[in-house]
């Protein structure tokens, strides 16, 4: 893979080389080679595809079987002067639970060597929403409120780089919303966040760049976009809403364009290999016909659509 | 607070914070409880014979040992059981600071329900015999050991968690067979430290022939061999946070 493949970024803060783990027989991550730069990236893949694996890689708990990494242009496994800038929500439900919330942040901000502890321990507290709740022990609380108290332990040091790993398990629509907004923040201050989840919808709401892994290896790269058309050979699927919808598929039939035509509940769907030539065509031949167009929407842009390409080949 | 002091606070509560620290504390005053028994039946000096055999014994070769293999074990076997330990390790924290702030840790807790234990006994040997000497040399002998046989198992409960059994059968085979039956290795027996120690600061070596095992009575000695002890462990301890994982 060279420099100017989408798996890599221009100035990056993460770089991945040629990267293996193996536990025993399994392999779990094989051969990866990718770069993370300012903003939030996806890690996007089914369960057991090696996110989390090559997430703790990043993150420094555990260290390639062949390959090597950097982080900020340190290997986190020998300089531990790197943590000073790096943050990690796990995805276990991994507390203290005898701590309170107010005490679990401080903790990890004594550790991390912060000048005012009590200070950036209620600063990330409310960043996260969680003074209320930061004197009770954390033993009490709620998964979401768990997740929170994590994300406020992962940002107390004020890190330029952050792996979350499903960092919205547990938590309600509200919390979502606000940690989401939290997230883009971090992103728009020039951050590094890596964000691993099989949760495809908040994939899409976080990240502008996707790296998705299917069975331990880098299977696309890019924003869902740019990953659907690398799919060349299956056909984009089209949604068309027109007054008259048999008489335009009648129209459409035979069209180089075209490879497929179907009407379903009065609606027009067509498979098409190349969304540019379609948008060409559809205005011309409507305004021939005298038929009126009141949708064209492309189905299988979606991460959703991508991610089952990814991992089903269909 | 220092790092090392904030990693030393919250791993004791973290340890002797648990349920098993009640079962541990149970186990802590058994010998107090025996000692009561005997001193309530028997006359000063036998009391005080059995002080220095049978419950010297069982308080350095049985109940401490054992609460320190368990809080030893789980000083590091916890972080990584309850996986806590990317918060304690993801930190610009040298690995053998961690290592001693976890090892400084296990010994204090170990020493608080041990030793609790081991004061307990000697308090009711005092009360019972009127001599309070041996308080302070048990409580010496307890912290010795305990810091010994923490030194040991904290590493083996970084790498599996089955570090309380392994250190429960040391215990049992190395400890209490081996080193009883060959007197050539009785030197390296952790708990039989805690008897030179306790020897050597009472200077009652005439009924402790048998304990002691032809190891040379001497607290100074006895400490330095624990630290030895401690220092290789945060030593190996720092070198396993390094080249292993530090999840599975």
């Amino acid at each position: 893979m060279t420099s100017t493949s989408p798996a890599f970024v221009p100035n990056p803060t993460i770089e991945i080389n040629e990267v293996s783990k193996w536990f025993g027989q399994k392999v779990a991550v094989s051969n990866v080679s990718c770069s993370f730069g300012p903003g939030i990236t996806g890690l996007l893949g089914p369960n057991g595809a090696g996110k989390t694996t090559l997430l703790r890689m990043m993150a420094g708990l555990s260290q390639p079987s062949r390959g090597n990494l950097t982080v900020l242009d340190t290997n986190p496994r020998r300089d531990v002067s790197v943590f000073q800038r790096i943050g990690l929500v796990p995805e276990d439900d991994a507390v203290y639970g005898f701590l309170t919330g107010r005490g679990f942040v401080e903790y990890g901000a004594r550790l991390a060597g912060v000048k005012d502890p009590a200070a950036a321990a209620a600063h990330a507290i409310t960043a996260v929403g969680m003074d209320e709740a930061a004197g009770r022990a954390i033993g009490g609380y709620s998964k979401g409120m768990r997740q929170r108290i994590k994300v406020a332990g992962a940002l107390v040091n004020d890190p330029e780089v952050l792996f979350l790993d499903e960092p919205l398990n547990g938590a309600d629509p509200v919390q979502r919303v606000r940690l989401i907004e939290l997230f883009h923040q971090l992103a728009r201050e020039g951050r590094t966040v890596v964000v691993s989840s099989h949760v495809l919808e908040e994939v899409e709401k976080m990240a502008n760049r996707v790296i998705a892994m299917v069975d331990g290896r880098l299977a696309a790269a890019g924003d869902s976009a740019a990953i659907r058309a690398a799919f060349t050979d299956i056909p984009y699927r089209v949604r068309i809403d027109a007054d008259e919808p048999r008489k335009l598929g009648s129209a459409l039939l035979g069209r180089d364009v075209i490879r497929s035509v179907e009407v379903i509940d009065e609606t027009l769907h067509v498979q098409t290999d190349d969304l540019g030539d379609l948008g060409r065509l559809l205005p011309s031949l409507a305004q021939s016909l005298d038929i009126r167009l009141t949708m064209v929407q492309p189905e299988d842009l979606s991460l959703e659509s991508v991610f089952r390409y990814l991992v089903h080949g269909r | 607070m220092t790092r090392f002091l904030a990693i030393v606070r919250v791993t004791v509560y973290q340890l002797i914070g648990r349920r098993r620290s009640i079962g541990l504390l149970l186990l802590a005053a058994v010998p107090g409880l025996i000692l009561l028994l005997v001193g309530l039946n028997e006359a000063d000096r036998e009391t005080a014979e059995f002080f220095r055999t049978g419950l010297l014994w069982l308080v350095l070769g049985v109940t401490t040992p054992i609460i320190a293999i368990v809080l030893g074990s789980a000083s590091m076997g916890d972080e990584r059981a309850y996986k806590t330990i990317s918060y304690l390790a993801l930190r610009p924290i040298r690995r053998e600071t961690i290592a001693a702030a976890k090892l400084t840790a296990a010994w204090l807790a170990s020493f608080l329900v041990a030793g609790g234990g081991a004061v307990l006994a000697g308090v009711v040997f005092g009360v019972t015999t009127g001599s309070w000497e041996e308080t302070l040399a048990i409580a010496a002998a307890a912290a010795i050991t305990a810091l010994g046989f923490t030194a040991v198992m904290q590493a083996a409960g970084y790498i599996t968690d089955r570090a309380v059994i392994i250190g429960l059968a040391y215990l049992l085979i190395w400890e209490g067979i081996v080193t009883s039956a060959a007197s050539q290795v009785a030197t390296t027996s952790i708990w039989r430290m805690g008897v030179s120690a306790y020897a050597g600061i009472t200077g009652e070596i005439a009924d402790m022939e048998d304990l002691l095992s032809g190891v040379l009575p001497g607290a100074w000695g006895a400490m330095l061999k624990v630290l030895g002890l401690a220092a290789a462990s945060v030593l190996a301890l720092g070198y396993l946070m390094r080249d292993r994982d530090l999840v599975n």
